[in-house]
This record gives structure tokens, sequence and C-alpha cells, in this order.
């Protein structure tokens, strides 16, 4: 370390841009620092010659050998694919060994080298633009979306035929950041674990294949970087910086200081907060409140154990319907949860029904595309239209109950009449699988996601018909102050401390105590530490869900406050005026009754750079 | 000559993994495939031109087999077909 510490000060007497930073996505937390290895997946440049009639079945000898590789390369990868990760990405790999051999693609490849009297090259290169522009003119996003397939598969081909060699992160042999356009499954089912310090890619989000696989492996990774390979090249030192999503290039010498506070502090905090993720969340006054973890796909589980989490609180299912093609199979939905629902012990586990809008689905209608989404034809009204696509998810999360605790809940419920409705589905296909004498847990307990402020006002009415809730923070924040998070022209007004929404959450939590349903929190509210003192407040939560990586700082929190300090700072607030006040009060009222400092826990917060201590002092405590 | 007339139920259309089976079925016997959707006709052995059909839901396409196992083909791809992405239209 300390090497690489003087080659980034020496980077000071070069001639690069000093510091450059680029704002991306962060789409895995932690802080790397290390070198740039560009993963190059550029296409190589192809020129035109002419071919000797008596080389022409030379030519076509060329371009078969480099199939016969390039289907020798993809079968490896298939192999060694299906050892290490399962079958998960076995499709695309399938797909391009398809693609690969296809018959017309090969046809006009030969055609074009006997015809035309070019090299093999230029011929496949010539088809591969035939279809591209085929492909340009469908407008079907799914079809148009395997154009980059074909791209991928012809490159390699012609890689093989050039003569260079493909570059695999199996050939890595010092630790290194990648920096990428983006990855592929191809890349990282091939990705030695201890060599990767971090990703910085082009293009992705969060969901992304790099997002979760970078999130799955815990590496820092932030992606959407639009285009920082081309301003990195190899070698440069890079700080790649997953908690607030930036890449610092050539960072100057006090940058690197500062950053590599950062990481330790959050190395160190990460380890010190996981040593208490065996213990329960208790107030000191002994009032227990369980965590639970948001999950956006199954293999997040692994994740969210490691991090304390007693069970998934909300298992946003959407995921399983992107990036793929056509609609999850009943199978594909069973699998899947069961595997969740085997994971989680002594717990259980919420599976949210589909909330995406009808825009996701209707490609081919552009008359269908809505003005207003979010206040369109999504969640269950969305499912209660198609119920084709409900049921099949329906049926997959009852098998599933079979193998562990499932609860189910929907989402964007806004009257008892779709309540009512979507439950009497769930009796159809509950019949149906009976019939077929298939187990499930028939007890199955189901919930509703109250997040439009028409739920939130007839609680007293929908608790009596479900077995619980759970408080969608982020939607109803949005839906009661009537503003869009995105549009930065009113991003302002979420506020989580208005007096509408304390409100709205004290009448939903009230009515749940009243009838006596466990309510749970599953919104960003849930894991921020003061707005988690005010919802211990205000009555009798089960469960507060999150992100996995908050659920240290946030037990860590509980295990230090008093419940009676938090019902009496709800009960304070509820009786203030504005958010202004609230937040006044707050400022006040939180350093009085907890003087020790609360901000070191906080890692989006940026004042964690500026604090005094030294970072030798740090490593001792580490 | 045999043909069969298809009405694309998939929600998707006939998507990569349909198109996928199909060619890999065709491909499988030695009689030609082409698929007709309106006025575009395609190699059914090739995945890629099946792909370039762009069919939806609710297209109806038509497959026409020629060759020595041309009945044997029918079967297999009327099979593939009202097994899983299609929905058979008469002969």
């Amino acid at each position: 370390m300390a090497a690489l510490v003087k080659r980034m000060a020496n980077n000071k007497n070069k001639a690069v841009a000093q510091d450059y930073t680029i704002r991306g996505i962060a789409a895995s937390p932690g802080i790397a620092i290390g070198r740039v290895y560009i993963l190059d997946r550029t296409k190589p440049c192809i020129l035109r010659h002419t071919v000797a009639d008596s080389h022409i079945e030379n030519e076509i000898q060329r371009f078969n050998q480099a199939l016969e590789k390039s289907k020798a390369q993809l079968m490896e990868i298939r192999a060694k694919a299906k050892k290490d990760i399962g079958s998960n990405h076995l499709y695309i790999l399938d797909a391009h060994i398809m693609m690969l051999k296809d018959a017309t693609l090969v046809e006009n490849t030969v055609n074009f080298i006997r015809g035309e009297k070019v090299n093999a090259e230029w011929a496949l290169k010539e088809s591969l633009e035939g279809f591209l522009k085929k492909f340009e003119n469908i407008s079907d996003e799914y079809i148009s979306g395997r154009k980059k397939d074909i791209e991928q598969v012809v490159y390699r081909i012609l890689r093989n035929m050039i003569g260079h060699h493909l570059e695999s992160l199996a050939d890595l042999e010092e630790p290194v950041i990648i920096v990428a356009h983006d990855l592929t499954p191809a890349d990282t089912i091939q990705m030695k674990r201890e060599k990767v310090l971090g990703f910085a890619t082009d293009a992705g989000g969060k969901t992304s294949h790099t997002g979760i696989m970078a999130s799955a492996f815990e590496i820092p990774a932030v992606v959407g970087l639009k285009n920082i390979t081309e301003k990195a090249k190899n070698g440069d030192s890079v700080i790649v910086d997953g908690i607030d999503g930036s890449v610092i290039l050539a960072p100057d010498a006090d940058t690197f200081q500062s950053f590599l506070k950062k990481q330790q502090r959050f190395k160190y905090y990460e380890k010190e907060l996981l040593k208490s993720k065996d213990l329960p969340a208790i107030t000191k006054d002994g009032h227990r409140v369980k965590l639970m973890s948001n999950i956006e796909y199954s293999d997040e589980v692994d994740l969210a154990i490691r991090y304390g989490a007693e069970g998934v609180g909300l298992y946003r299912t959407e995921y399983l319907y992107m990036n793929k093609d056509g609609l999850p199979t009943e199978e594909e939905h069973f699998l899947d949860y069961k595997k969740v629902a085997m994971r989680i012990k002594n717990s259980y586990s919420i599976i949210r029904t589909l909330d995406l809008g009808g825009d996701k689905f209707i490609s081919e209608s552009k008359s269908d595309i809505e003005d207003n989404p979010a206040l369109g034809l999504r969640g269950i009204r969305f499912c209660l239209n198609r119920t084709d696509i409900f049921k099949t998810q329906l049926k997959g999360i009852l098998r599933a109950s079979h193998y562990g605790k499932l609860k189910l809940m929907y989402p964007m419920i806004s009257s008892i009449d779709e309540l009512r409705d979507a439950n009497q589905i769930l009796e159809e296909v509950k019949d149906e699988l009976k019939l077929k004498g298939i187990p499930f847990d028939s007890e199955i307990e189901v919930g509703a996601m109250i997040e439009t402020p028409s739920a939130s006002v007839i609680t007293d009415l929908l608790s009596e018909e479900v077995d619980f809730f759970s408080i969608g923070t982020n939607d109803l924040i949005q839906y009661t102050l009537a503003m869009d998070r995105i549009n930065e022209q009113v991003a302002y007004l979420y506020q989580p401390l208005h007096p509408a929404v304390l409100r709205m959450l004290k009448n939903i939590i009230s009515s749940a105590e009243k009838t006596g349903i466990p309510v749970s929190i599953c919104g960003m509210m849930g894991g921020d530490n003061i707005h988690t003192l005010i919802l211990l407040g205000m009555g009798r939560i089960e469960s507060i869900s999150m992100d996995p990586h908050s659920i240290p700082k946030v037990k860590k929190f509980i295990r230090q406050i008093k419940y009676e300090d938090a019902l009496r700072v709800a009960d304070d607030i509820l009786k203030l005026k504005s958010t202004n006040d609230v937040k006044k009060y707050l400022n006040e009222e939180i350093p009085r009754i907890y003087p020790e400092d609360m901000e070191g826990y906080d890692f989006s917060n940026k004042s964690m750079l500026n604090r005094k201590e030294d970072i030798s002092e740090l490593q001792i405590a580490g | 000559m045999e043909t069969i007339a298809v009405i694309i139920k998939d929600e998707f259309g006939l998507h990569a993994k349909p198109a996928f089976r199909l060619a890999q079925l065709a491909n499988s016997f030695k009689s030609e495939l082409v698929i007709e959707n309106n006025e575009r006709r395609v190699n059914g052995k090739s995945v890629l031109e099946i792909l370039t059909l762009s069919a939806n839901k609710g297209s109806r396409i038509r497959l026409v087999i020629t060759g020595e196992d041309e009945k044997d083909a029918a079967d297999g791809l009327k099979k593939l077909l009202n097994g899983s992405f299609g929905e058979e239209n008469g002969k």
C-alpha cells in the first residue's frame, strides 16, 4: 500500500489532469483504490481486400476455423458456468452458440467471399451489417435488444480470425479495478473474485448485470458513468466510491488520503457493526423490533443474512420480469421463491406481487403509453387487468410456500374492492392447486402495501380484511405530497417529516394496533436513524425492512436508544405544524437526548470525511 | 409441401427463446423451412432471420416446409408450436 501511496503522490508531477471526478450510479457499496484495467471490448478495425481466385477456398476455411474456435471457447465458458453458478446465465450462452452457426449468417458470409472475392473478415462484417440494418427497423425493444448479442458473437469470430486474443477476466494477474463499457455474463463468470477490487462501467443501472454481480460479490461498483472508458487509461490510479457513486481518476495526494480514510472508516464500521449482527434489535428499555431486508433478487438473501436480517420484509419481484425475454413461467417463479423460503429458517419472507406499470409489457401498441404512469395502470391494478400474469405468479408463490414461511403482499392497494378482487383470484388459484394435489400453505398470510393516501385513510377498514400492513413510505410520501421525486424542480418537497405524512403514518399504525394486525415499514424511511426513532415512537411496529447494508447501523442505533424517548419524540412532533418546525425540534432534541456523536453511522454523509480522528487510531481499533 | 398456420399468442411475440427453439428444431430436419409473416419470407433455419420477422402477439404467420422429411418436420414443428408459444390455426 505504501508503494501505491507514493506512486499516487508522484502523479502530481505528471502532466495528467488531476483529480478528475466522474459521477455515476452507486451499485455496490465500498471504496476501491487501485489501478485501472480496461477490459477492451472495442471493435477491431476491419479492412476490405480482394482475394485471388486460388485463395477463395482458403478464406472460407479460415472463416470456418474461426467459427469452430469461437464455438469451442463459448462451450468452455458454458461448461465452467454450469459448474460455478448454476444454470441462470446458460440460456444467454446457448443463444450465443446458436447465433454463431446461424444458417443465414454463415451462408451470406460464404456467398460474399465467393461473389465479391473478398477476405473473410470483410464478408462477415458485411453480413453482420445486413442483419443490424434489418434489426434497426424493428420497434419491438425485446427483439432489437438482440442486436447487442449478435454483435458480441460476430466480434468474437472476427477476433479469432484476426488472431486477436480475446482477453478475459480469468487472465488477471494482480488485483485491479475493472473499467469497461459494460460487463457480460461471459465476463463475470470467468472472473477471479480476489483479483477484482472494483468495477466502473459506462453503462448500466443498479439492477444491471454488473450491478447485481458486484453487489453479490461485495465488490465496490459504480455504473452508468457514460464515458469512463474514454477518460481512463490502463494503469491509471483510480478510486471507485461505491458509497456516493463517483469515480476519481488520477487522484492527487490529498484526495487519495481522504479516500483512504473513508475506505478504512467504511471497513472499520462494517466490521464493527457486523459484530452485533446476531444480537437482537432491542432498545435499552427492552422494546424489541425485527429488522428485515428488502431484496431485489433471490440471490441477495445470503447477503441479507450476513448483514443480520431476520427475514425478508420485502421481496420486490420485478427483477424476475426484467432483463429477459418473455414472461417468467410458473416454474421459474416457484424455484425462485422456493430458494428464498428455504434460506430464511426461523422467520418469514414477504413476497410482493408484481409492481410494474402496463407500459413495461405492452410493447406492440404505442397508443397504450400512459401520460402519467405513476397514476396509471400499475401494481395491483395491472395484475387485476392481466389476471393471466397475476395467476402465474400467485401459483409460484403458493407452491413455494410449502418449503418455508412465506407471506404474500399486494402493491398499490387503494380500495377494499381491489383487495377483495385480488383475494378472489388468490382463492381460485388455491382451488386449482388443491385439485391438482399440489401442496402449499393454505393459511398463507396476505397483506396490503399501504402506499396510497386513499389506503392510508381507510386503514381501519382494510385492517379487518388483511393479515398485515406494510407501509411503503417512498410512494406514500410522493402521493401524499403530490410530488415526483425524480423531478428536480419539486425534489425539495420530498419531506418525510411533513405533518401530513406523520399523521398518515400515525393513523395507519393506530388502525393496525386497534385491529391487532402487525405492521411493518419497508420504504427508505426505515433505513434512516432519526426516522427510525420517530417510526418506533408511533406505536407497535413489528418490523422495519431496509436495504441489507443499512441493517447493522440501524440495529446499532436501536440498541442505543430508549423506547420511552421515541414515544415522547413522536408524540411531540405530531403536535407541530410544519416540516421546518419538526426539523427544528429534532435538531435540538436529538443531540440533547443523545449527546454522543451520531453522524458517523451514515456512510452517505460526506461529513464523515471531515472527522478529525487519526487513521492510525482506527487501525488499532479495527 | 406442408404448411402450418400459426397465431402468435405469446405476450412478447415470437421473441428470442421460441425463435431459438424453432430454428433449432428446423435444423434437425433435411427439409427447407420458410416462415411467412405478411409479405415477409425468411429462412426458418436461421434464428436471426426469424427474429427480423418481428412477429408480435396476434401475428398470423405461416410455416412452409418442403423436402424429403417434410411430414416428420411438420409433425415436430406442430408439436413445438402447440406446446408452447403459438396456437395452431388449421392446416
